[in-house]
């Protein structure tokens, strides 16, 4: 579903050029948990945004399904991008003046579903938060936000998981209900790929990638 | 979604919004209250023009301008006929003439200036297309103020012109001119009276002058009438219709420029709030794209909310700029043509426009935004 091909990404600047990838080819998965790792600056962050179809190699191919993504237009892009990724970022990112249902809503509305009640219900009460989808994420704790941002990660089903450091910001408590849900997420039958430092996320990839 | 999304960001900057929105008020109200203002005054110079009387007198070739001026017994006549090709010629400025013969008598030791009259032209087209004077009745007068003053007369008596009597139809008030000797009746009368038949001295007629050029328009007028009526000449009195011009002259000026002001300033704040708005919503911005939502639903979320606010600003600009206008002048203009009240026609051009340019100024912070990249944003931080 997801595949990396020869993906290569050079920051150029007008004095020194930083490799962030060479030459990387990988493909994954269904069903596991691919947890990248590395040192600070070994390029994890680059190597995502660029999975997520946000950030185009310098050489190389990225594939969410047959779809040859940096090969196709940036609209087509953006609508592939809406049905195929849901993307984590360290800081969730929730769209402040909507309140958690709406946050929670608005990928779905990206792919034509308007009035999701019953998936978002559902995903509410799997993650905790079912009690305050009326809330604006500013009513929130740090954890509860970013059990929001993975559920609207997931909302619309994307085959394919990209998380960002998730566990960054959270204390041991809400770190464990986030795991235990991409745990689920994995075996759901997702692609599923997290960039972490994180030795609790460590533990349940079944595959580590080191950059 | 997508006026969820537009309404949930008003009411979250509220205040922004709400100064922007009076902002576009207060722009809108000031042009329509200036135009009009100066709508009602032009219209209202109009009439003072009219009361100022005919401005455009023709007189025989063969008569001294001096002659005329003085109405004595050295006017020329000429057949009340030459008026007709006047009428046909479509290219004369006016469509109405007044054909009059006057002449000088004593009634009972005073002095009358009896003014025979004939209102030639088509049917009066509206208030303001028609001769300024109507047809007196056969046997009737209407007399100058000072002449019922002199022989102490009042509506209803009779007067008695060399063996012909006459009702005094009206008395018209003080004029401050030679009007006010003067008794007007049905030329037939005249005629009668003074013999002369189908014969004038004069023939009175009004030019508005609204060309683009006013001293062009009085060459142009002269060449006409040289091909028209060669035997004619013309006498214009033009300081009121040239005054009257260049007051419409300034005020469309005042207009045009006051427009291009209001529109660069309207396209200034909502730009710059605009740009401020992107860069406080870039993140929100940012992850709108990298969910994967499309340029154009993100541009429309901005355009529709600047539509919706320039449709509320023109409706209640609109409004606030007509009443005070009407407020302010209708206490000391008198209009004949048009009331002092809501001109309505100019709703939808307030509406059209202030739509019109909120988008143009929108589209500024829109392409600021096109430039954004979503990762750039994200991940700067
Ligand atoms: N926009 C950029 N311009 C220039 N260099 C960049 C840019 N973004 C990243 N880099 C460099 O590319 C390298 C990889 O960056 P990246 O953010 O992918 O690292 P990372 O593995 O995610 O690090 P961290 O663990 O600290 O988040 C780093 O050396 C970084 O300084
Ligand atoms: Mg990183």
């Amino acid at each position: 579903m997801i595949r990396f091909d020869n993906l290569t990404k050079i920051y150029k600047d007008s004095n020194t050029d930083v490799v962030a990838i060479n030459d990387l080819s990988l493909s994954f998965k269904q069903g596991e948990i691919n947890i990248i790792h590395g040192k600070s600056g070994s390029g994890k962050s680059t190597l995502l945004l660029m999975a997520g179809g946000m950030l185009k190699p310098d050489t190389g191919y990225v594939y969410w399904g047959d779809n040859n993504v940096y090969k196709t237009s940036s609209l087509k892009r953006n609508r592939l991008r809406a049905s195929y990724v849901g993307f984590m970022f360290q800081r969730f990112y929730l769209i402040p003046y909507l309140n958690v249902y709406d946050n929670i809503r608005y990928p779905l509305t990206l792919v034509g579903n308007e009035n999701p009640k019953k998936r978002i219900s559902e995903l509410a009460e799997r993650i905790g938060i079912a009690h305050r989808l009326t809330h604006k994420p500013h009513q929130l704790s740090i954890g509860e936000q970013q059990r929001v941002a993975l559920c609207r990660s997931i909302a619309n089903n994307p085959p394919i998981l990209l998380a960002d450091e998730p566990t960054g910001n959270l204390d041991v408590e809400n770190s464990k209900i986030l795991i235990d849900i991409l745990k689920e997420e994995a075996q759901n039958g997702r692609y599923v790929i997290i960039v972490t430092h994180d030795d609790r996320v460590l533990e349940i990839g079944n595959r580590v990638i080191h950059l | 979604m997508l006026f969820k999304i537009v309404f949930s960001q008003i009411k979250q900057k509220l205040l922004v919004t709400l100064m922007l929105l009076i902002a576009m008020i207060a722009l809108v109200s000031l042009y329509v209250y200036i135009k009009n203002t100066s709508q009602f005054t032009n219209r209202s110079m109009e009439l003072i023009m009219k009361d100022m009387g005919h401005n455009y007198n023709l007189i025989s070739k063969d008569c001294k301008k001096i002659d005329s001026y003085l109405i004595n017994n050295n006017q020329v006549y000429f057949p009340i006929s030459q008026s007709d090709l006047l009428l046909k010629e479509r290219k004369m400025p006016s469509k109405y003439y007044v054909a009059m013969q006057q002449e000088r008598l004593v009634v009972q030791n005073t002095e009358i200036i009896l003014s025979g009259i004939k209102p030639l032209g088509g049917n009066f087209e509206s208030p303001e297309k028609r001769n300024l004077l109507d047809a007196v009745k056969r046997n009737e007068v209407r007399l100058g103020a000072d002449i019922a003053k002199s022989l102490n007369l009042k509506t209803s008596d009779t007067i008695n012109i060399e063996g012909k009597t006459f009702k005094v139809a009206t008395i018209i008030p003080y004029n401050g001119d030679i009007d006010d000797y003067r008794v007007w009746a049905n030329i037939e009368d005249t005629w009668e009276v003074l013999g002369n038949k189908d014969s004038i001295n004069i023939l009175l007629a009004f030019l508005c002058m609204h060309g683009t050029n006013l001293e062009n328009l009085l060459v142009q007028q002269q060449i006409l009438l040289k091909a028209t009526t060669p035997n004619l000449q013309q006498i214009i009195k033009m300081p009121i219709a040239k005054g009257r011009d260049k007051a419409r002259q300034s005020t469309n000026k005042t207009l045009i420029n006051l427009f291009y002001i209001i529109s660069l300033i309207t396209i200034i704040v909502i730009s710059v709030t605009g740009l401020y708005e992107v860069h406080e919503r870039r993140r929100e911005i940012g992850i709108m794209l990298s969910m994967g939502t499309s340029y154009l639903k993100i541009i429309a979320v901005f355009l529709i909310r600047i539509l919706l606010l320039a449709i509320i600003a023109s409706i209640i600009g609109f409004f606030i700029g007509s009443f005070l206008s009407i407020w302010i002048t209708s206490s000391f203009l008198e209009t004949n043509t048009q009331n002092i009240s809501i001109i309505w026609s100019d709703f939808p051009t307030a509406l059209g426009l202030t739509s019109l340019f909120a988008i143009i100024a929108q589209l500024i912070p829109v392409i600021k935004m096109l430039s954004l990249d979503p990762v750039r944003i994200l991940v700067e931080d």
